[in-house]
C-alpha cells in the first residue's frame, strides 16, 4: 500500500467546468508556502552567501543613487530640503524595492519556464517569491537609513513608524498585483518588458521621492488629481513621515488622506492583476 | 470499486498554428469571451475521456504529434485543458522532461533540493532520503558540480533518482528511458518495476512496443485528436500496429 500525501489542494478538478475560484486558488497557494520559503531562500542564499560583497551589493545601489542626487539636486542645484540625505533615502528604498520588483517581474514566469513547466505548483508562487525576495532585500537595506538618521540625529515621528508595517503591507499588495499583471502578459509579449524599463524610469520622476508632494500640490488641481493616480505616492509620502513628519502637516494634508488613493489604486490593481493572471494562466502554460 | 484517481471527462486542448498570438484586451477581462476558436487555431485532442483507478498501469500509445505528451502534462497540472475537466486525486510524480526540469547554475545538491521540494517534500525527508537519490543517480563525484557541466545522460539519471524517490502515488513517464547508456536503462525498469509492484498508478508514453508489454496492463490510443482505443494493452497494441501497416 502506498502512502498518500497530501495532494496540495490538487483534488479541485481543473479544467473549464471545474474553473478554480479564489478560494481554491487560495487555499492551493497556502498548501505550498513551504515551497514559497524554499525558493525565496534560496534566492538569498545565491545572492548572500555565493558572493563575499553580497550584503554591500544590495545597498551599494541605494547609497549611491542617493549621493548622486544629493550632490546634483543638494549641492549643486540647492533645492534640497533639511537634511536631504535622509530625505532621500527615506523616499528611495521603498521605490527601489518597487521598481527592482516591477522590473524583474517581466521575466518572473518567463525566466522559469523550465521549472513551472516540470512543477505543478500554483503559478503565483512563482510572483510571490520575487516579491517576498525583494522584500527581504529592501528590509536589509533598512539600517543605512536608520545609520544616516543618527548620523543627522534625527528622530523618528512615532506614530508614523509604527504605520510603517502597514505601509509595507499595503505596498506588497500593491506589487503584487503589479508583478502578477505583468508577469503573465510579458509571456504572451516579449516587448512588455522595455515597455516596463521606460515607464519605471518616468514614474521616478512622477513620484515623490527628489521632491514631496506638497510642491505638488502648489499645482493647477489637474495636475495634483493626475499626480495622485500613481500608487506609490502614499506609500513613498507615509515613509518619509516617519522622519519628516512637518511635510505632511504643512501641506494640511493627514496622513489618511494621503494614503486613501494608493489604498484604493492597491485594491484595484491587485483584482485586476489576479484576474488576469488568472484569466492568462492556460495560454501562458502553452507559450512558456 | 474504489474511487478512480485520474479522471478525464471530455478533455480537450487547442493550440495556435501561428507563433504570434493574438491577444485581446477584452480576452483578457471577460471570461469567456474567446470560446470561439480563430482560424489559426487547432485542437491537439477532443473528447477525451477516461478513469483510472489506482494500481492500474496504463500505456499511451500513438504516433508522434497525436497530443501524448500534452494528456501527460494536462494529468500532471502543469497545463490546463481549454476544454473539460481533469481530476487527479492524489499526488503525481511527473517524470516529464526530465532533464529541462534542472536549473543548470545550481549544484547536483541544490537540484535535488529543489526538484524535491517544488513537489512538497519536507526539507527532513529529503535529508533522508538525499544519499539514496544520489547513489541511484550514480553522481557522488559531482554533488557539488553545477549542473551545467553535467552530460545530459548525468542529468536525466539525477533527475529520474530524484522522481522516483518522491514516493507518489501516481507516476508519469514520458520517454525518459532514452536517456542514459544501456546499464542505467535497466536500472530505472527494475525501479518503475518496484514502483508498479508497490501499488502504484503508472501512466506510460513510449514508442517502445516490449517496455509498454512489460508494465501496462492497459492502453490508450490516440489518433487524429481523438482517444480512438481504451483496452487490454495488447488489444490496443495490435489495433494500432494494424493502422499503422494498413497505412
Amino acid at each position: 500500500m502506498v502512502a498518500i500525501r497530501d495532494p496540495g489542494g490538487q483534488i479541485a478538478p481543473r479544467g473549464i467546468r471545474g474553473e478554480r475560484g479564489v478560494r481554491a486558488r487560495v487555499r492551493e497557494i497556502v498548501a505550498h508556502r513551504s515551497v514559497l520559503r524554499l525558493l525565496i531562500t534560496r534566492d538569498l542564499k545565491v545572492k548572500y552567501e555565493k558572493s563575499v560583497l553580497g550584503y554591500v551589493w544590495s545597498i551599494l545601489e541605494p547609497l549611491l543613487l542617493a549621493f548622486v542626487y544629493y550632490f546634483v539636486f543638494g549641492v549643486i542645484m540647492g533645492v534640497g530640503t533639511e537634511d536631504y540625505l535622509v530625505y532621500l533615502l527615506a523616499g528611495l528604498l521603498p521605490w527601489l524595492w518597487a521598481s527592482s520588483t516591477i522590473n524583474a517581474s517581466t521575466g518572473a514566469l518567463t525566466g522559469q519556464a523550465r521549472l513551472i513547466k516540470t512543477s505543478s505548483v500554483p503559478r503565483e508562487i512563482w510572483v510571490l517569491r520575487l516579491v517576498g525576495a525583494k522584500w527581504v532585500d529592501y528590509v536589509l537595506s533598512l539600517p543605512v537609513l536608520v545609520l544616516f538618521a543618527i548620523l543627522y540625529r534625527r528622530a523618528p515621528h512615532l506614530g508614523h513608524l509604527a504605520l510603517l508595517p502597514f505601509v509595507m503591507v499595503v505596498q506588497a499588495i500593491l506589487l503584487t498585483g503589479i508583478a502578477l499583471l505583468l508577469s503573465s502578459i510579458s509571456v504572451m509579449f516579449r516587448d512588455v518588458k522595455n515597455i516596463v524599463k521606460i515607464v519605471m524610469r518616468l514614474l521616478f520622476y512622477f513620484s515623490p521621492i527628489l521632491y514631496g508632494f506638497e510642491k505638488i500640490q502648489k499645482l493647477p488641481d489637474v495636475i495634483v488629481q493626475f499626480y495622485t493616480l500613481n500608487p506609490f505616492v502614499g506609500i513613498l509620502e507615509l515613509n518619509r513621515a516617519v522622519w519628516f513628519p512637518d511635510e505632511l502637516h504643512n501641506a494640511g494634508i493627514s496622513w489618511m488622506s494621503a494614503v486613501l488613493p494608493t489604498i484604493v489604486l492597491t485594491a484595484a490593481l491587485f483584482a485586476l492583476g489576479w484576474t488576469v493572471f488568472a484569466r492568462l494562466e492556460r495560454a501562458v502554460l502553452k507559450e512558456l | 470499486m474504489e474511487p478512480p484517481v485520474i479522471v478525464a471527462d471530455d478533455v480537450g486542448i487547442r493550440f495556435t498554428r501561428n507563433r504570434k498570438r493574438r491577444l485581446r484586451v477584452r480576452e483578457l477581462l471577460i471570461h469567456g469571451s474567446s470560446r470561439q476558436p480563430a482560424g489559426d487555431e487547432f485542437w491537439a485532442f477532443r473528447n477525451v475521456s477516461f478513469k483510472i483507478h489506482q494500481g492500474e498501469a496504463v500505456g499511451l500509445i500513438g504516433a508522434n504529434g497525436q497530443g501524448k505528451s500534452t494528456l501527460l502534462r494536462l494529468i500532471a497540472g502543469v497545463m490546463l485543458p481549454d476544454e473539460g475537466t481533469i481530476t487527479v486525486t492524489q499526488d503525481v510524480a511527473p517524470l516529464i522532461e526530465l532533464s529541462s526540469g534542472m536549473v543548470s547554475d545550481l549544484t547536483a545538491r541544490d537540484n535535488i533540493y529543489l526538484a524535491a521540494g517544488l513537489h512538497g517534500m519536507p526539507r527532513a525527508e529529503i535529508d533522508q532520503r538525499f544519499e539514496e537519490v544520489v547513489q541511484f543517480a550514480e553522481v557522488e563525484a559531482f554533488l557539488d558540480t553545477p549542473v551545467r557541466h553535467f552530460s545530459s545522460g548525468m542529468k536525466g539519471r539525477l533527475a529520474f533518482a530524484v522522481a522516483t524517490r518522491l514516493d507518489a502515488p501516481i507516476i508519469l513517464v514520458d520517454e525518459v528511458l532514452a536517456v542514459g547508456d544501456r546499464r542505467f536503462r535497466k536500472k530505472c525498469l527494475e525501479r518503475m518495476e518496484e514502483m508498479v509492484g508497490g501499488g502504484r498508478t503508472l501512466f506510460l508514453v513510449s514508442h517502445s512496443e516490449p517496455d509498454l508489454k512489460r508494465f501496462c496492463t492497459r492502453g490508450l490510443y490516440l489518433r487524429d485528436g481523438q482517444l480512438v482505443g481504451d483496452g487490454p494493452i495488447d488489444d490496443t497494441l495490435a489495433q494500432y500496429a494494424e493502422e499503422v501497416s494498413g497505412g
